[in-house]
């Protein structure tokens, strides 16, 4: 420290600075050659404590994924091996977990966006669901060398938004990527702009209405897998895409992700990609599908609504372009 | 109450809250057993210690009627003020002689030496506050002179041990004879106590305000041995990491350094939680550097409770 920072001081708060710095000797220009039991042990846990802020953030996000993993792949004994604090914080935002429920909470987090974002010293990790325009936001700690989940609150997309209004599925003025892009993108910059006092006043989204939107979900797929003639449909549209050939089913072209973009992503994303809502538009069905291992990519595949149903279009929403300041897809 | 609610789940990330604490209500049962006396006693204390300790009108809403009354001699006289009796609730320790249908409690603060007395009434399951007034530990028999340093010399925890073991002898001691306890607003040795509390809680408020300026890192630092890489930390020896390992996690997560003491070569920070202040952890700080770089270089744990 400056002895001019002092300054900033006053009265006895000043008078006890003095003090502290005297005895810590920082006024000296000599302190930091002054090394007395500075030796290797302090020296590694003096860098582990200023490990540099990124370092931090990153591992706190590794380990929100390893949450989201668990989640994913099986939440009962996932929550059941959890520690006790960290069950508290999941029953609390996702009530408990049961066989019908973990069929949700998989749901929620296979196809979630993740931000990281708050003070290095408590970061708050956000899994924001677009189809379901909702998030689990969750703060983490460090304790005893490894990273806690220490609290999670549901929060709706419109809130983290800070505006109401209808969600993209309920638009129809514009087709479903453009609203999906603009009010996903919006509510992904702001998860990634949160601070833990925001956590004090943003309103949570009751059980009721998230139990709704990840049931519509989930009811809207039931009622396409069990349609032969749509399952072939789709099957083969996701075939095509997983082997990064949309023309081989005659969807190459306008604004449809060319073959090449398809190649870049990885063989692991295409192979995952999975249907995760369908929608039911004017004219015919759109089924979004997504990979867990990149679930900011959303891939629509729009189907006529003939009784043996045809691919008619197919587009992609990337929602991490889309939360970039003023990002679209 | 639900800010509250949250503000705790977000600094603890535990579902109890000091509202949670329950307290003994004097409208309930009628036959009592002696320890569901003291048990409802002890409630009561913890109840209105966790309030005070947030904020002084969360006591005044915890409080009955009569125990506004009783403390209303005590009340502060503006904010700052407020704030500082806030901050003495927060560190503050309770402990109760109960004789028959009556009890004298005190709230101690470490950091002040200080106590602040009550006298009790059992009423049914409940106990009803009947006088609320402050004293120094070393006044408590009678006025004692010169005020007494709180850390003599660099051993701050001891300093800290032996203060608390004194004052809760000198408590009991004072206890059995309730009614020559200053309980009157104008007593001399309770104007005192006020004035040296204060002063002091105003200089421990200062020490914090001075090193947030001088090693900005201090706090971060002093959460990485007592929290984050305890079991990693050289500094931070086996014993007292498994008296750490054993605090609750709510507790754990709200340590903070309460005061900052100038020692030999080095700074001291007596670490406390809100929600078990009897636990005591003395960090020992030393110069890492320019730019007011610090680094834990030993902690000391102190539990109060062995000290009584």
């Amino acid at each position: 420290m400056s002895p001019l920072m002092l300054k900033t001081l006053r009265g006895r708060s000043r008078l006890i600075a003095v003090a502290i710095g005297a005895a810590l000797a920082f006024f000296s220009p000599l302190a930091a050659h002054a090394a007395d039991g500075f030796d290797a042990a302090s020296a590694e846990s003096y860098a582990r404590g200023s490990a540099s802020l990124d370092a931090r953030m990153n591992a706190a996000a590794t380990a929100a994924e390893r949450m989201r993993a668990g989640l994913v792949l099986n939440p009962v004994e996932f929550v059941k091996g959890a520690a006790p604090v960290e069950q508290i914080a999941l029953t609390r935002a996702l009530g408990g977990t049961n066989a019908q429920s973990a069929t949700y909470i998989s749901w929620f987090f296979r196809t979630a966006s993740r931000t990281i974002s708050g003070d290095p010293s408590m970061p708050i990790v956000t899994f924001f669901n677009p189809l379901a325009d909702a998030a689990i936001v969750t703060t983490w700690r460090r304790i005893d060398a490894n990273w806690w989940l220490t609290a999670a609150f549901r929060i709706d997309g419109a809130s983290l938004r800070g505006a109401a209004g209808a969600t993209w599925w309920e638009e129809t003025d514009r087709a479903f990527t453009e609203a999906l892009a603009d009010q996903a993108g919006a509510a992904l910059r702001a998860a990634g702009g949160l601070v833990s006092p925001q956590l004090m006043t943003l309103p949570e989204i009751d059980f009721a209405t998230l139990e709704a939107r990840l049931i519509a979900a989930q009811k809207s797929l039931a009622a396409w897998v069990t349609d032969a003639d749509k399952m072939a449909a789709y099957d083969k549209a996701r075939a095509a895409l997983a082997a990064a050939k949309p023309d081989r089913i005659g969807l190459g072209g306008g604004s449809a992700p060319t073959s090449e973009q398809l190649q870049a992503l990885s063989g692991d994303v295409r192979q995952t990609l999975t249907a995760v809502a369908v929608y039911q538009r004017a004219d015919g069905f759109s089924v979004a599908l997504s990979s867990p291992l990149k679930p900011e990519l959303i891939l629509f595949v729009d189907f006529n609504g003939a009784a043996k149903p045809s691919p008619v279009n197919v587009s992609a929403v990337n929602l991490a372009n889309a939360a970039l300041p003023g990002g679209r897809s | 109450m639900k800010k509250l609610l949250r503000a705790i789940l977000l600094s603890t990330a535990v579902l109890s809250a000091p509202a949670t604490i329950g307290s003994a209500s004097a409208a309930d049962t009628v036959a009592l057993k002696p320890e569901d006396a003291e048990r409802a006693l002890g409630l009561t204390l913890g109840n209105l210690r966790l309030s005070a300790g947030t904020s002084f009108g969360a006591l005044w809403a915890a409080g009955t009627a009569d125990f506004r009354r009783a403390a209303a001699a005590l009340a502060p006289k503006d904010v700052a003020e407020a704030a500082l009796f806030t901050d003495f609730f927060a560190h503050a320790t309770e402990t109760y002689v109960i004789q028959g249908a009556r009890a004298i409690s005190a709230w101690r603060d470490p950091l002040t030496d200080a106590l602040i007395v009550g006298d009790w009434k059992r009423l049914g399951a409940g106990w009803t506050l009947s006088r609320l007034s402050m004293v120094l530990a070393q006044d408590l028999a009678a006025s004692e002179g010169a005020i007494k340093p709180l850390y003599p010399n660099a051993e701050v925890a001891k300093a800290v041990v032996v203060r608390h073991a004194e004052a809760m002898q000198a408590f009991r001691q004072a206890a059995a004879q309730p009614d020559a306890l200053p309980w009157g607003a104008g007593d001399p040795r309770v104007l005192r106590a006020r004035e040296t509390a204060l002063a002091r809680l105003s200089a421990a408020a200062a020490s914090r305000e001075a090193m947030a300026v001088l090693s900005p890192d201090a706090e971060r630092q002093i959460a990485v041995s007592l929290i984050e890489e305890t079991p990693l930390d050289p500094a931070v020896s086996e014993s007292v990491g498994k008296t750490l390992s054993s605090l609750s996690l709510e507790t754990r997560l709200s340590l903070q350094a309460i005061q900052f003491v100038p020692g030999k070569g080095e700074a001291q920070a007596i670490v406390q939680s809100y929600f078990d202040p009897s636990r005591i952890f003395v960090v020992h700080l030393s110069s890492a550097g320019l730019g007011g770089a610090v680094r834990v270089a030993n902690v000391e744990a102190v539990d109060l409770t062995k000290a009584e």
